[in-house]
């Protein structure tokens, strides 16, 4: 009887420890996949840059052989993600049970499931939006691209998956903050001193009308966050290049 | 982190001043602010101006400032000495409100006193119970002490 209840005991212990081990390898897993996402990410920009200066030089066909690199690496950012997102589905339903588990089938069905829920096609990605409107505003600011005169709102090459622009603690905007953080439930962006001295008395997101309770070890500083921020900087950079204009006005005549 | 966060914010107001008020710093101490609310013009206290003095601790914002009204005012939820019953001074406060939204939300609370939390009993029942009577003692206090 008493070997019987260690027996159960000790392979519970086992199985929770499976269950531990398999859970922070998920959490490994998942973090490089973020990691190639967010360099898959930060391709992108380059190839946006390098396009507008091939626009800029009127060579078009080089245009359109980067807008397919674009599409192409934006349907392995979709994949990278679901993959991403199946690692940790996975990892946080996993029971241990008597049968092997075939952990390859389990991240395959789970990721074609999200990817069919889904359904995206590349060209529907905020990122290819963004590039065909840089290429678009170097010859036709202030124009709406083709397909959208009819539209009563312009969509512009801010679009940002941020979601505050300043942190709500400190006051700084976060293209200046020294040390960013970003709550993983509500995905508000933080200076992490002050965000984590907020949490040592009060476990709710300081932003208004956020009802997400923080946790410590969910504020973190993800893979996309630095260069979504980068991003915004840019994009701010280029939208005061755009409103400098030059003063003629003190030139002399020549006649 | 307050000095940084207080320079921010003084910073802000000089840029995008609230329509309706105005704050800063006394002499060159940062903790002790003095502000002005201008009378919202839907409420009895119209053309009046109110001084407010604001005290910020030494862990702003993660506590709320100390907000005391230095004109006298008819309110439910103003005490005589000047102390403000707002929720938001107390247990409702967020570090991710400022000065800005704190004198806004006063200027609401000017506009549309709680009478079910009265600070002064008698006010808030008058508001309550006799409007009109209400609206004239409001208005006859902020011509007495708040135009000057």
């Amino acid at each position: 009887m008493a070997s019987t209840a260690a027996a159960s005991t000790s392979a519970s212990r086992s199985g929770n420890s499976g269950t531990a081990r398999i859970t922070t390898t998920a959490a490994t897993l998942s973090s490089d996949n973020q990691s190639l996402v967010a360099e898959i990410r930060k391709a992108i920009g380059m190839i946006k840059a390098v396009a507008v200066d091939l626009e800029k030089d009127q060579q078009s066909d080089k245009v359109n052989q980067l807008e397919d690199a674009v599409l192409e690496l934006l349907a392995t950012y979709d994949d990278c993600t679901s993959f991403s997102d199946a690692i940790q589905q996975v990892g946080s339903r996993y029971q241990p049970s008597d049968q092997v588990t075939d952990f390859k089938k389990l991240l395959e069905d789970e990721a074609a499931r999200l990817k069919a829920a889904s359904q995206s096609a590349p060209q529907s990605n905020p990122l290819y939006r963004q590039f065909k409107e840089a290429v678009w505003n170097v010859h036709h600011a202030g124009q709406p691209m083709p397909g959208e005169e009819q539209e009563d709102i312009v969509m512009t090459t801010t679009q940002t998956t941020l979601k505050n622009f300043t942190c709500p603690i400190t006051g700084k905007p976060v293209i200046n903050l020294q040390n960013p953080v970003r709550g993983m439930d509500c995905r508000h962006i933080y200076e992490k001193d002050a965000i984590m001295h907020h949490i040592r008395t009060k476990n709710t997101c300081p932003v208004a009308g956020c009802p997400k309770i923080l946790q410590a070890g969910r504020i973190l500083c993800d893979h996309l966050l630095l260069i979504e921020i980068d991003e915004l900087r840019s994009a701010q950079n280029t939208a005061v290049d755009a409103t400098v204009v030059e003063d003629f006005t003190e030139l002399d005549d020549d006649e | 982190m307050a000095t940084k966060r207080l320079q921010q914010e003084l910073q802000d107001l000089r840029k995008d001043p609230p329509s309706s008020c105005s704050a800063g710093p006394v002499g060159d101490n940062l903790f002790y602010w003095q502000a002005t609310i201008m009378g919202p013009e839907d409420s009895p206290y119209a053309g009046g101006i109110f001084s407010v003095e604001i005290h910020f601790p030494e862990d702003y914002p993660f506590k709320p400032p100390q907000v005391d009204f230095q004109t006298e005012v008819y309110h439910p939820n103003i005490g005589l000495s000047g102390y403000i019953c707002l929720d938001i001074l107390k247990n409702r406060w967020s570090p991710a409100m400022s000065v800005s939204t704190l004198l806004l939300s006063i200027c609401s609370l000017l506009t549309d006193p709680n009478p079910d939390d009265p600070l002064n009993p008698a006010i808030g029942n008058m508001y309550k119970n006799r409007r009109t009577l209400f609206e004239k003692n409001a208005r006859a206090w902020t011509r007495k002490y708040a135009m000057g």
